[in-house]
């Protein structure tokens, strides 16, 4: 199992539309996939119209085991599953913190998992906490969508020190551009800039498009309700890419 | 996750009237169609069947599905070079490890075909969220023409996650009179061609009573033996795989044992006359199956021997497979042959001849649990105490003799099983077939020296080729020798527990009185 992240300190850049449509692109080639949804605002779990079960919560979630294997749901593609998340998970700092090597805590978790699926996505909520930290520790890959504007640099500017500092291996970490206008002049010469600096940037830019934000009218991947769009070809296009880092071919559909 | 549960419609006339009333009462959505044609493959003895697997060649592709946790895992026919018969047919990866680990040495053989056509529907939630399927499908079961059987369904199948709407979806269904179909497709389609899913056993699976006339019980349990020697018949002589021989001559090896039983039952010409006749099929074999042995155990030979020395082996194997190749033609032809008709004809006769008839004698009447205990006490006695006189002095002989008793014993239990509690004689069974496996190893080392001894006799050692094949015999002899010389060591510890104050207590329970 290929365990990807996507992440960023920043909220609202475009980490759930990538993560559910790269989990349905990698589900449609075949590969078993799950998307395990850490935001306590579920919207993952709420563009697959999934709730998790009632007696489900953080607590339990980071007890793993059958608390995983019973609250993991089938979505409506096929080899794609989905660990909804709770509100409850707020308070997953807390829940991790009570819990031994509690940064290596989803690592584990996610371990016994490991034989199911081929790709598990995390969408992570924003903001760096423990959960960030176990997100990084469990993860192969972390992916990280940047709107190109001189905040979100920075912020991520501040990720890679913060890798550097607690000596995370950065090598593992890949931005790519999000929410793209391409007629925005600042846009343009952010992009260039960046591209230029030598940092792991994808050449997928994932642009602003309404279809993309229509993804919540609809409550399915854009990559399932407009295959044939612009936005789901671009998607499919990350998806190649991040795939190919993965080192793994295109699977037979 | 739970498996689909299947339903049966009468006809294809009810479809239209169950749909109106399953969408009156649930939120089902979507009316895809799909046309779909299925060859499923099993071995002979349905080994994938009874692992919950399921394996269909269907569009060009194998697909193996485990109908436990509905994964599966599939592989382009064409691209591989068409249908394979063993799991070393495929190429390498995680379908043929799963094939490899089920069917073992066995065959794949096309079981049964069908042809589906199926509209699916959506079981939604409030949400919009899919939580379960249905499928009407029109089933045309079996290949060609006369036989052609079409059967009507109707599949519920859950999703992950979603177990309570799936119960709430197959009770509506059932409260709308539905009769719920027990298995899947697989076992549906092969009982609509008036088969059963798994029903072959080499076991010996007779149910008897323990007030039985013995004349009777035995003829129950020939008879069944019998029966398993004749399935097999046709997958020994089309050489479809190694186990048709093998289970053809355990039966027959069982039929040798039950003959025994007959004394103070049948007369003796009877017993003497079959007991010759059975002899000779089973010797017949023999060649055979050693040589099928030989050929199944290329991979561990090799593994063996260090690599210098491997090559060797080729001209070996190029030997046992001509050999082979004869012994099964000849095999072959005695199976086809007039003296062997006539053996099973006469066999058949005796077996179906009415009891009490002419030729029972008086212990014919006796009921049968007399006869199982008294046998099996002595059996077991006799295997005690032969296995007590064995110390290191002992040559290979006696421990063969001791391996054949109890091999009788083993017989024994099984005809008798269905007589006594069921917990306690597979206890029993258990700790014999610990024994028996160590006897049974050690014996085949034996016969494996011997049988390479053989061949280094039969090789030209002027030549390269025939010095290589010398070594290569050499190495596998005294690795095969040091293995013996192990299996010999834990001999003692294995019969100790068979023949221990334990066994004992549950031997003199079962098997005291009649
Ligand atoms: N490429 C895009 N074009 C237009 N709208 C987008 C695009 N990507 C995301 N959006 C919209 O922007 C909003 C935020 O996106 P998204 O939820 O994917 O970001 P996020 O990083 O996961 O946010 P959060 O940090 O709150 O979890 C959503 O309403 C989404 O529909
Ligand atoms: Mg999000």
């Amino acid at each position: 199992m290929i365990t990807l992240a996507l992440y960023s300190m920043k909220g609202g850049v475009g980490k759930t539309a990538a993560a559910v449509n790269l989990a349905h692109l990698a589900s449609a080639e075949t590969y078993r996939t799950l998307i395990c949804d850490l935001d306590p605002q579920g919207a993952s779990s709420y563009y697959f119209r999934i709730k998790a079960a009632r007696n489900f919560n953080s607590s339990k979630f980071v007890k793993g085991g059958r608390f995983i294997d019973e609250n993991i749901k089938g979505t409506d593609y096929p080899n794609l599953d989905l660990l909804p998340s709770k509100l409850s998970y707020r308070n997953l700092d807390l829940a991790l913190d009570d819990m031994k090597n509690s940064k290596f805590r989803l690592q584990r978790i996610f371990r016994e998992i490991e034989h199911e699926y081929d790709y598990l996505i995390l969408d992570c909520p924003p903001g760096i906490s423990l959960v960030s930290e176990n997100v990084f520790n469990a993860s192969d890959y972390i992916f990280v969508p940047l709107i190109p504007t001189t905040l979100s640099v920075m912020t991520y500017e501040k990720l890679l020190e913060f890798f550097t500092k607690k000596e995370y291996d950065a090598g593992r970490l890949y931005a790519f551009f999000s929410m793209v206008e391409s007629k925005k002049s600042l846009h343009k010469e952010m992009m260039e800039k960046i591209e230029s600096g030598g940092q792991n940037i994808l050449r997928t830019r994932i642009p602003y498009r309404s279809d993309i934000e229509r993804m919540g009218v609809y409550r399915e991947p854009v990559t399932a309700f407009l295959p044939q769009s612009d936005s789901a070809r671009i998607y499919a296009g990350l998806w190649e890419e991040i795939r190919g880092i993965t080192g793994m071919g295109r699977a037979e559909g | 996750m739970q498996n689909s549960q299947y339903f049966v419609l009468e006809d294809r006339s009810a479809r239209g009237d169950v749909l109106e009333r399953m969408k009156n009462g649930l939120p089902l959505t979507g009316d895809r169609k799909a046309e779909k044609k299925q060859l499923f493959l099993d071995t002979y003895d349905h080994r994938l069947f009874k692992k919950g697997c399921l394996l269909t060649k269907e569009d060009g592709r194998l697909i193996l599905r485990d109908t436990g946790d509905g994964t599966s895992l599939s592989l382009d026919l064409d691209a591989e070079g068409g249908m394979p018969r063993f799991w070393r047919d495929l190429p390498e990866g995680p379908l043929r490890d799963n094939l490899r680990s089920v069917i073992d040495v066995r065959a794949l053989m096309p079981v049964v075909g069908v042809e589906s056509r199926a509209a699916h529907l959506n079981l939604e939630n409030e949400d919009g969220k899919t939580v379960a399927h249905v499928n009407f499908e029109d089933v045309e079961v079996g290949g060609d023409g006369a036989d052609k059987k079409v059967i009507h369904l109707l599949e519920a199948l859950p999703m992950r996650g979603y177990a309570e709407e799936f119960q709430k979806l197959t009770r509506y269904i059932s409260d709308l009179g539905l009769a719920p179909a027990e298995g899947n497709i697989f076992s549906i389609a092969l009982g609509a061609a008036g088969k059963k899913a798994g029903a072959y056993t080499s076991k010996v699976s007779v149910v008897l009573d323990t007030g039985m006339p013995s004349g009777k019980a035995l003829k129950v349990v020939l008879s069944s033996l019998l029966e398993t020697m004749r399935k097999n018949e046709d997958g020994i002589v089309n050489d479809i795989d190694t186990e048709f021989l093998h289970d053809f001559r355990v039966a027959v090896r069982r039929t040798r044992s039950a003959l025994a039983l007959m004394r103070d039952v049948f007369p003796e010409g009877v017993k003497e006359r079959f007991k010759a006749e059975f002899s000779g099929i089973g010797r017949k074999s023999n060649e055979l199956r050693d040589l099928d042995i030989y050929l199944l155990r290329r991979e561990e030979y090799t593994e063996m021997l260090p690599p210098a020395l491997r090559a060797g082996l080729d001209p070996l194997f190029d030997i046992i497979e001509r050999e082979r190749e004869e012994a099964h033609r000849e095999f072959a032809l005695e199976l086809a042959s007039d003296s062997y008709r006539r053996s099973i004809e006469a066999w058949e006769e005796f077996l179906h001849r009415e009891e009490p008839s002419g030729d029972a004698l008086p212990g014919a009447d006796a009921p049968v649990i007399g006869l199982a205990k008294l046998r099996i006490r002595k059996r077991y006695r006799k295997a005690i105490k032969l296995g007590k006189s064995i110390d290191g002095s002992s040559s290979d002989r006696d421990l063969h003799t001791l391996r054949i008793e109890c091999k009788k014993l083993r017989y024994y239990l099984e005809f008798f099983e269905s007589l006594f509690p069921a917990d306690e004689i597979k206890e029993v069974i258990k700790h014999l077939k610990a024994l028996q496996d160590n006897l049974g190893d050690y014996n085949d080392m034996h016969v494996q020296q011997e049988r390479l001894k053989g061949y280094i006799s039969k090789m030209d050692a002027s030549e390269d080729e025939g010095r290589e094949s010398i070594a290569a015999a050499g190495g596998l002899i005294s690795e095969l020798y040091m293995k013996q010389k192990q299996i010999r060591s834990e001999f003692h510890g294995r019969f100790e527990e068979f023949a221990g104050e334990e066994m004992k207590e549950l031997f003199d329970d079962l098997f005291s009185g009649n």
